[in-house]
């Protein structure tokens, strides 16, 4: 009689009951016994692991935020690579470098890379961290001017131009509605709703400006415009309502970031942080009742819509101002700062910062290296940053990347 | 007290009190649904365990019949292999394929209590051990090839370094 009482005689179920009561390492190295095991632990390592707490940067909790990841990780991937993010363990690549310096903005897809440069908005395929050099383009016929800012959603690019112009684009038919003058200067902000039917701009003017669009013809009609006496940096549609965010310079006003109902045109709540120079720079909803917000002030802030407080707050352990910001809709955000090209990465759920990314391509070798991060993105296993000169790439799933860690300036 | 009569593989029969054999969920739903009565001399047939397992199993289950029933399976429980009783860990000093029928006996006569700590036994067993010691431990036959366990290994190593 052939026995099955040993371990590799038993069932997956009871393998996997056996399994949940190792630890991490003993896991891994089970792994490593034979075929079957390995294949159990990877299969299952969701059940097998199920108590553990959620990884920073790979938990992948959010489906917006799996929808821009090019891999579904495993427990255990989730947990490897999650440690190469706390421990600064990467591959970098800079990519379209280029002598002039821009103002850059970048948006990540699953499947591609969006990048303004001038007056171009270019849209790379990549597939994870290797990006195919030869873009999809967009500029304006209408305009020389750059563009400051733009928002993709669904079938729609939406662009604010420094002449003050806006330009919405079909990405499936190729056409688009150019909107000369909407502002007196600079569209600093633009977005867009999920139903691809409001616009909001938002300019240099101190104008916020919303736009009702016709997704058919792509004809555009002005709803409900508000003048707030401070420039404005940042528009931001929630989206699961009628609820627009607006950040400003606040050098006029105590209030930096304004939230208006945009279906019946009014505002609802003003919020401040009563503090000198607190514009703001950047701002991302998380769900209907807080905002994220970061900017001159130096600090990475949460606010609570329904107290209208700071509820959590962070601090820049160098003090430079944050020029933006990504979250994971978990627990998981980074800021890019104004200087040296670093980037910062935070668990929500600690008071100090995990880790500090600076980009290679903007370390000081002479003058003129030291860009700000205008624009950056991650997804589970890489970040994406635009900086004056480059698209930076940095790849932390790999097994064998260079360690940079900076963990104890975090402190 | 009434006995029932419960018959292992082998053929041998045992009398166990009712009670303590109801901690076995296969049993007392069996008797549930056959709606034995106690007048009756029924004999229920366990053909998945041996008579070495089965005395082996009445012995845990009498010295443990007056425990609380055991928690449900938290989700938020720390797993935890460090709170085997004293009495658990010397009934359990056995040879590795006794330890294992008894997980196959608890199992399949759902004994909850009997399942987790035969587990966790395993699980104490494999703590700490490289991947050969594990192997060795077991009688596990290495059936990757030479790159494959070249890539495995490299895909694991991360928990190694601290």
């Amino acid at each position: 009689m052939v026995s099955n009482s040993n371990l590799s005689g038993l069932s997956t179920e009871l393998l996997i009951k056996i399994f949940s009561y190792a630890d991490i390492p003993d896991l891994c190295r089970l792994k490593q016994t034979c075929r079957r095991f390995n294949s159990i632990i990877s299969s299952w390592d969701h059940i097998i692991l199920k108590d553990i707490p959620l990884p920073l940067a790979t938990n992948q909790m959010s489906n917006i935020f799996l929808s821009k990841c090019s891999h579904k990780l495993t427990t255990l991937e989730k947990l490897r690579i999650s440690k190469n993010w706390t421990i600064g363990k990467y591959y970098e690549k800079s990519l379209l470098c280029v002598k002039k310096k821009f103002m850059p903005w970048l948006q990540l897809e699953e499947k591609c890379i969006w990048l303004s440069r001038g007056r171009f908005v270019f849209c790379y395929h990549r597939k994870g961290s290797y990006v195919k050099l030869k873009p999809i383009y967009y500029y304006h016929r209408e305009t020389n001017s750059d563009v400051a800012h733009f928002q993709k959603k669904g079938n729609t690019l939406v662009c604010g131009l420094r002449d003050g112009s806006l330009c919405i684009n079909n990405t499936v038919q190729r056409s688009s509605r150019f909107l000369r003058s909407c502002h007196e200067s600079d569209v600093n902000s633009v977005d867009i709703n999920t139903n691809e039917n409001i616009v909001v701009s938002g300019g240099r003017d101190n104008w916020f400006k919303v736009w009702k669009r016709n997704i058919e013809t792509n004809e555009v009609a002005l709803t409900y415009e508000n003048n707030l006496q401070d420039r404005i940096w940042k528009v931001a549609i929630l989206d699961e309502g009628p609820l627009l965010a607006i950040g400003t310079s606040a050098n006029n006003n105590i209030n930096s970031i304004f939230i208006n109902d945009i279906q019946r045109a009014t505002n609802i709540l003003q919020l401040s942080c009563c503090e000198y120079n607190h514009g703001v720079l950047d701002m991302k909803w998380d769900g209907p009742h807080c905002v994220w917000s970061c900017g001159y002030d130096t600090y990475l802030r949460k606010w609570d819509l329904r107290t209208g407080n700071c509820v959590q707050i962070y601090k820049d352990p160098h003090a430079s101002a944050l020029y933006c910001l990504d979250y994971d809709y978990c627990n998981t955000v980074m800021t890019g700062t104004q200087l040296h090209g670093r980037v910062i990465l935070w668990d929500v759920r600690q008071k100090n910062s995990v880790q500090l990314f600076f980009m290679e391509s903007c370390k000081s070798r002479g003058l003129g290296r030291n860009s700000p991060v205008y624009s950056l993105a991650f997804e589970a296993e890489y970040l994406f940053t635009a900086t004056d000169q480059n698209l930076n790439v940095l790849n932390f799933s790999g097994y064998n990347g260079a360690i940079h860690d900076y963990s104890d300036c975090c402190k | 007290m009434p006995n029932i009569k419960l018959q292992s593989s082998d053929g041998e029969t045992f009398e166990v009190d009712v009670e303590i054999a109801k901690c076995s969920v296969t049993i007392k739903t069996m008797l549930e649904d056959l709606g034995m009565d106690d007048e009756e001399e029924e004999v229920v047939p366990l053909p998945n365990v041996n008579s070495a397992i089965l005395r082996k199993v009445i012995h845990w289950a009498t010295y443990h019949k007056d425990d609380p029933p055991p928690p449900e399976d938290d989700e938020n429980k720390e797993k935890r292999t460090d709170d085997i009783s004293s009495w658990d860990a010397d009934f359990l000093k056995v040879d590795q394929g006794t330890l294992f029928e008894l997980i196959l006996a608890a199992n399949y006569l759902d004994i909850k209590g009997l399942l987790d700590v035969t587990c966790k036994t395993v699980a104490n067993m494999i703590k700490g051990k490289a991947p050969e010691e594990i192997r060795k431990t077991f009688n596990i036959k290495n059936d990757f090839t030479a790159s494959e366990e070249e890539q495995v290994r490299k895909e694991n190593e991360w928990c190694e370094e601290k």
